[in-house]
């Protein structure tokens, strides 16, 4: 495992692991006042440098035993809506909660699953795609190592 | 009878040089064989070196775990290089220098060489007290992995740009690198360093032969290829003998 952070997240990412830190910079039809939050991506395979926030245009290349993590930012107002009520960000994810309805865009044999909760006053969100259901076996155990070494903090390291 | 113990014994001494001299012989022999049987790892300990250019590899092999840098546009980014199932090709460039320039052209007009499917393309520059990222982000079109870090420049030990270094992804070790000004010469690199002759001269190798005939011609290839000569070589069609006069019969 190693240690990786930026823009106020840090976690320890398995070998044979990428893992990008990522914030969108502000764009020119921004509303007045929008804000762009950090937000993570891990995989198991390798990532397109560009990607969607919930890994569109990565996931469709999955294999069935590739795993795609996301941890979205949704800032501090989001925190207040009903969504986002579970305190702390999950340490453990169970293979029942995987589904494929649970995926942003379904795809043939993927299975997602989406958690949401509050961290230290800012709306995160997990998001996990599955390749297919042989990573549950084999990817979902290492998810479950990661998840505790990921500490997201108030201060965003860098504008 | 003192000299006959100084005789015998200058015989024993002759005798003893003979016997270690013949065991350094045979180990040297059996270690040969290893590399040519591919049971000693002689292309992961040696970087290669390619045709036509200069290398600057040194003797100790490079081992790499990981590449971490930021992008120019700010994403902190951790890629593996160990323990993977694809290869990385890491093309070390820079802003300034000139020769990066056709580089970095072909790069944004996605003209590049057919690289092999198990092989992953990353441009790494210098790092941000060294490189501007808005220059580099210029330079680099949005659809490259393009990482700053000058970590990885002097772990690479890298001399100059630009630099290639190709990283065999089961093990994360550098197998080889050298320089190009031209992608053609970075695919004539990763022929080298992977032992793909296929790459070069375009054409796939009959997998319709026994498999112990095409681990022969990829031991040959390999070998072929690491010594410079590539498919096509002059040196692998010597000319024909068609007339022999009677002096060189004799």
């Amino acid at each position: 495992m190693t240690f990786h952070q930026g823009l106020g997240i840090s976690l320890h990412v398995p070998r044979g692991w990428e893992a990008r830190i990522s914030r969108t910079a502000p764009q020119v039809d921004d509303h007045p006042g929008e804000q762009h939050h950090p937000y993570v991506h891990l995989a198991s395979f390798p990532l397109p440098p560009v990607r969607a926030h919930y890994g569109g245009g990565a996931v469709e290349s999955m294999r069935p035993d590739d795993a795609f993590v996301a941890i979205l930012d949704f800032g501090s107002d989001a925190a207040h809506s009903n969504l986002f009520t579970s305190r702390g960000l999950p340490r453990k994810i169970a293979r029942s909660q995987f589904s494929a309805r649970q995926l942003q865009r379904m795809l043939p044999g993927q299975l997602g699953s989406q958690q949401f909760c509050t961290v230290d006053g800012r709306g995160i969100v997990l998001y996990v795609v599955l390749g297919g259901a042989a990573a549950l076996r084999t990817k979902v155990p290492v998810i479950n190592t990661i998840l505790p070494t990921i500490s997201i903090s108030k201060e965003v390291a860098r504008p | 009878m003192t000299v006959l113990i100084i005789v015998e014994v200058v015989a024993l001494l002759g005798l003893g040089l003979l016997v270690v001299s013949l065991l350094a012989s045979y180990s040297g022999l059996v270690e040969r064989v290893n590399v040519v049987e591919g049971r000693a790892p002689s292309r992961s300990n040696i970087p290669a070196q390619f045709a036509g250019v200069t290398s600057g590899a040194s003797d100790d092999v490079i081992v790499v775990e990981q590449l971490i840098g930021r992008t120019p546009s700010g994403d902190d980014v951790l890629l593996p290089a160990s323990g993977i199932d694809h290869d990385l090709l890491i093309a070390f460039l820079s802003s300034g220098c000139t020769s990066c320039g056709s580089l970095w052209e072909a790069l944004r007009e996605h003209r590049l060489p057919t690289f092999p499917p198990y092989l992953r393309l990353v441009v790494v520059t210098r790092g941000e007290h060294e490189e501007s990222p808005a220059q580099i982000a210029e330079l680099a079109p949005t659809d490259l992995d393009v990482m700053m870090s000058s970590d990885v420049w002097q772990h690479f030990a890298t001399p100059g740009s630009p630099y290639f270094a190709y990283v065999e992804g089961s093990t994360g070790r550098v197998v080889g690198e050298g320089t190009a000004l031209t992608w053609d010469q970075v695919l004539g690199l990763v022929a080298t360093s992977s032992g793909d002759a296929a790459l070069v001269s375009g054409v796939p190798r009959d997998q319709s032969k026994p498999s112990g005939d095409l681990r022969r011609e990829e031991d040959v290839d390999r070998i072929l290829l690491q010594a410079g000569i590539l498919p096509g070589d002059p040196s692998l069609f010597p000319e024909p003998v068609t007339e022999f006069s009677s002096e060189q019969a004799l």
